[in-house]
């Protein structure tokens, strides 16, 4: 099964993560060893992934299609408000008092995640991402997640925003909060851009907190880059063909907690714009589904790029910062330096973005067989 | 001077513009235009004249259209690129002047051709359809730009003695600026020494609404890459022999003499040896040494020049010269400036200007390669220091590589203040020490590049050349050689007790291992020239402390003030910094 997987991943491997990456001229990492890695870190056993790796499709993705992503961003900024659309509002309001009921006193940090399942025929099939959500079980992948955060950020508390009824309650524990929501299946990443200011606007966000995808590891403490001094900070990453700013990883500082909500009520707002946008819509299909987080908060960040973690800019009163992915939200690519893999430990956060998620499956293999009778 | 809801006497306005360029005509002796729309903006311009000499390349200079008018300071190296990609969409062009290329690029590309500049400059360009004023700053800081808001006007300069030579300004000293300099020997922008006036940030760009508001962007943001795919020495020297070639050659177009500085260093001499060798230019080069000093630089610098055949003149600093700059420096420093090399850099200028209009210089070698010494040992003299997070790293790099006066000792000075100034100023740089795989050396080149570079190196390069009309221009802010240099990995900016050796070994092809071993001594004016002249420099650090308690603002921290001026002459780095803002303060004639 392992291997058909594989195959899959190496037929569909996006292309974008490959575009990047300089012409390599001496130990470039292979897709295989970034899985060895990641499922060695993972799982905290060592993990050896062999097999025959396919060409890269270095094309796929349909390049000729692709529209500069200084325009697709530009248009976006400019559709940049203020004004909530009411539906909105609406929603917002009725997601935060679960967020009020789940509050947990504390001492660390708070963690957000937000997780639903996709229907089971879903499919991401986007000009820069091709991705099947069914070949990862997630309740796995949050299990490791929950785990590495108790490891890394103590005393933290960890709040799973999901849809209500969902199998994630399973995760529940004095320092894992589930939170359900009514989300709309059809249009997650809209719902987890109104769940995250629902959030800054209960009392749960007393605290310093940071905002992760489900896939993304916590690998050193997070609490010193609130040190840094922002309201809000987010990652950024220099690829022609990516959005500078990811969305999967977010630190929201809780000292001005207004300041907070107003960036993440311009964002949604934004976001209102955006997903009616006849351009925006044409090019990414519907973005309430998929893409539109990201390009709301690139659209409020457009101001500050080029991004540099040594500047301060300021977003809707919120002073924000940016911290590069290349150490904060780090997403190894076959074809960059060896080394990277073997700097694992220096990355706050490590991102097992599309295919690298397979190595879930092999870290709990390999667990598996490390058991007794296994 | 740009007023977004207009004046009513347009001549208040063009008047303004004159004073402020007759207080930078040292900048531009070959000319001077002006310009104005006669109600919202007027725009002035000092002229040194090196590229299309004619009356073409004059400015103020509108585009055809008569939308656009800019007065620009610089140049753009990569303007015949440029125009060539300009006419073949169309454009013409009635001079050969790169000022006309780039009123083009951005009435073609707006904003963005920012990005697409390979120069030095600092620009303003008013816009009179949109009825803004966009100002502009190159990547790396060398060439400076200040604004400040005066009412309902904006005033926008080169120096920042222009615009504090506006008569009823009312300027005073800038807290926090006073807290950067004492702590760093230079004022970091965005702040200027002076309250209420800016500098625009390196590689940044700032829009002024004609509603008055402001919209600042970057358009460049220098970085090292992470994890940068390994590649061998010679690989990396070839690459940056073509890249340092191309950028010699762009900054060779000129029409008037070139020269270049030359020391006993790595940089100046790749950069001359580049230029004789590889392009077969005959530059003529010039160093400076100091009359009696024990060692200087001089003897280095004829060796290399002797060994790429280059024409080469020596000017030996004398005593009587040096110490009768020292005691008017006051007035050639625009800003306060506490480098020692400011006055040396100053006199060789002005032997330089004799001969050339145009000089180059390898400026920018050590932030982009790991050059300077104190990044030798560095890690382990703050682990041992017990100095292991970013911004303990931070602190101990600027508190003891880096002493001027401690934050501890301005604490008299700034009670209130000074611990949240101080987190505040290591929290915008703490990310260096937190990058993945990057060595000290590297981190602390990435903080000087973005701090002491456009702060203290290009700030005293660009006010002591441009004080004699002489402009420099450095090959190593070639965007290509730049990202060159921030693809290095950690093995090729130090390599055990190796600074620079991509740069050292590629100057090893040009010359012999003599040449390549001289030991870096500085430019700075030496130490022991300072105590055998101690007299003086006592007297002129009394006379500025002098001037200091005459002010309101030290005045108001007179105790503060005395301890300070107990502690600086045990280091030579607080006594110059302190003697330099005196005179600083003394010859403005301002009432701070």
């Amino acid at each position: 099964m392992l291997l058909k997987l594989l195959k899959a991943l190496f037929a569909r491997r996006p292309a974008a993560a490959l575009a990047a990456a300089p012409a390599p001229r001496a130990q470039p990492v292979s897709q295989l060893a970034v899985l060895s890695k990641l499922a060695s870190l993972a799982g905290g056993l060592p993990v050896t992934v062999s097999g025959k790796e396919r060409p890269a499709e270095r094309d796929a993705g349909g390049a000729s299609a692709e529209l500069p992503m200084t325009e697709i961003i530009a248009r976006a900024s400019a559709l940049a408000s203020d004004a909530l659309e009411p539906a909105s509002e609406a929603r917002a309001s009725a997601f935060t008092p679960a967020f009020a009921r789940a509050a947990r006193p504390g001492r660390g940090l708070n963690v957000l995640v937000f997780h639903v399942d996709l229907p089971g025929d879903a499919t991401l099939n986007y000009v820069d991402v091709k991705f099947n959500p069914r070949h990862f079980d997630y309740l796995e992948i949050l299990r490791r997640f929950i785990g590495r955060i108790r490891a890394h950020c103590s005393g933290a508390t960890v709040y799973v925003v999901t849809a209500a009824g969902s199998r994630y309650g399973a995760l529940a524990a004095p320092d894992v909060a589930p939170v359900e929501l009514p989300i709309d299946g059809t249009q997650p990443m809209y719902d987890r851009a109104t769940a995250l200011l629902a959030y800054a606007r209960s009392p749960a966000f007393d605290r310093d907190t940071v905002f992760l995808d489900s896939d993304a590891l916590v690998n050193r403490p997070l609490e010193e880059v609130f040190a840094l001094g922002f309201d809000v900070c987010m990652t950024y990453r220099e690829h022609e063909r990516l959005m500078p700013v990811n969305e999967g990883v977010m630190f929201l500082a809780s000292r001005r907690p207004q300041a907070v909500v107003r960036f993440l009520e311009r964002r949604l707002a934004t976001y209102d714009r955006i997903a009616a946008d006849p351009f925006i819509t044409g090019y990414y299909g519907d973005v309430r589904r998929w893409r539109g987080g990201q390009l709301s908060l690139n659209a409020l960040a457009a101001g500050d790029m080029p991004c540099s973690p040594y500047r301060r800019g300021e977003i809707a009163g919120a002073a924000v910062r940016f911290l590069p992915c290349d150490t904060f939200n780090f997403a190894v690519a076959e074809g960059e330096a060896a080394s990277a893999v073997d700097r694992l430990d220096q990355r706050y956060v490590v991102h097992f973005k599309g295919w690298r998620k397979y190595a879930f499956g092999l870290a709990a293999q390999a667990e598996r067989a490390a058991a007794p009778g296994g | 001077m740009f007023a977004p809801a207009g004046v009513a006497d347009a001549e208040l306005l063009r008047a303004a513009v004159a004073r402020l360029a007759e207080a930078q005509r040292h900048r531009g002796p070959d000319g001077e235009g002006a310009w104005s729309d006669g109600r919202h903006c007027a725009l002035g311009h000092r002229r040194l004249a090196v590229i299309d000499l004619s009356p073409g390349g004059r400015q103020p200079m509108s585009d055809a259209s008569g939308r656009y008018t800019i007065s620009f300071n610089g140049e753009i190296y990569n303007f015949r690129e440029l125009r060539a990609e300009l006419e073949a969409a169309g454009q013409r062009f009635r001079s050969r002047s790169d000022t006309e290329v780039l009123l083009a690029a951005y009435a073609k590309w707006g904003e963005a051709a920012f990005a697409r500049l390979d120069g030095m400059f600092a620009l303003a360009l008013y816009d009179g359809v949109e009825r803004c004023l966009v100002l502009a700053r190159d990547r790396a800081g060398e060439k400076p730009l200040f604004y400040a808001r005066l009412g309902e006007r904006y005033v926008v300069a080169s120096e920042l003695r222009a615009i504090a030579s506006l008569p009823d300004a009312p300027f005073e000293l800038d807290a926090r600026a006073v807290f950067d300099y004492l702590a760093l020997r230079y004022v970091h922008a965005p702040r200027t020494i002076l309250r209420g006036v800016r500098a625009l940030e390196p590689g940044t760009m700032l829009r002024i609404g004609a509603d008055g508001s402001l919209r600042q962007r970057p358009y460049y943001a220098f970085d090292r890459v992470v994890d940068p795919l390994p590649r061998s020495p010679e690989e990396a020297g070839a690459a940056l022999e073509d890249a340092l070639a191309g950028a010699i050659e762009r900054r060779l177009i000129a029409d008037v003499p070139l020269g270049a500085f030359l020391s006993g260093g790595i940089d100046s001499g790749l950069v001359c040896a580049v230029a004789a060798r590889r392009l077969g230019r005959e530059l003529r080069t010039f160093c400076a040494g100091f009359a009696g000093a024990e060692e200087d630089e001089t003897a280095a610098a004829r060796r290399t020049a002797e060994a790429l055949g280059l024409p080469h003149r020596q000017y030996v600093i004398s005593s009587d010269d040096l110490l009768a700059t020292v005691r008017s420096f006051g007035d050639c420093l625009d800003e306060p400036n506490g480098d020692r090399s400011c006055v040396p850099v100053y006199l060789l200028a002005r032997e330089m200007r004799r001969e050339v209009t145009v000089a180059l210089s390898g400026d920018g070698g050590d932030e982009l390669f790991c050059g300077y010494g104190r990044y030798l040992g560095f890690e382990a003299s703050r682990r041992a220091a017990g100095a292991h997070d970013a911004f303990a790293a931070l602190a101990h790099y600027f508190e003891r590589a880096l002493p001027v006066f401690a934050p501890t000792r301005l604490a008299g000075l700034f009670p209130e203040e000074h611990a949240a100034w101080r987190d505040e100023f290591l929290a915008a740089y703490a990310p260096v020490f937190m990058r993945a795989s990057w060595s000290d050396a590297q981190r602390l080149s990435v903080l000087d590049f973005h701090t002491y570079l456009p702060g203290a190196v290009l700030a005293k390069v660009d006010r002591m050349s441009m004080r004699h009309a002489l402009e420099v221009r450095t090959p190593f802010f070639d965007p290509g050689v730049m990202q060159l240099a921030a693809s290095l990995e950690p093995g090729l900016c130090t390599a055990g007790a190796e600074l620079k050796p991509v740069l050292r070994r590629l100057l090893g092809r040009y010359l012999d291992e003599r040449t390549l071993e001289a030991r870096k001594i500085g430019f700075g004016m030496p130490s022991s020239f300072m105590q055998a002249h101690r007299g003086v420099f006592e007297d002129l650090f009394r006379a500025s402390c002098e001037v200091l308690r005459g002010t309101a603002f030290f005045g108001a921290r007179r105790a503060a003030l005395e301890q300070l001026a107990a502690d600086a002459p045990g280091n030579i780095n607080s006594l110059w910094a302190l003697t330099a803002l005196g005179m600083w303060v003394g010859s403005t004639g301002l009432k701070l």
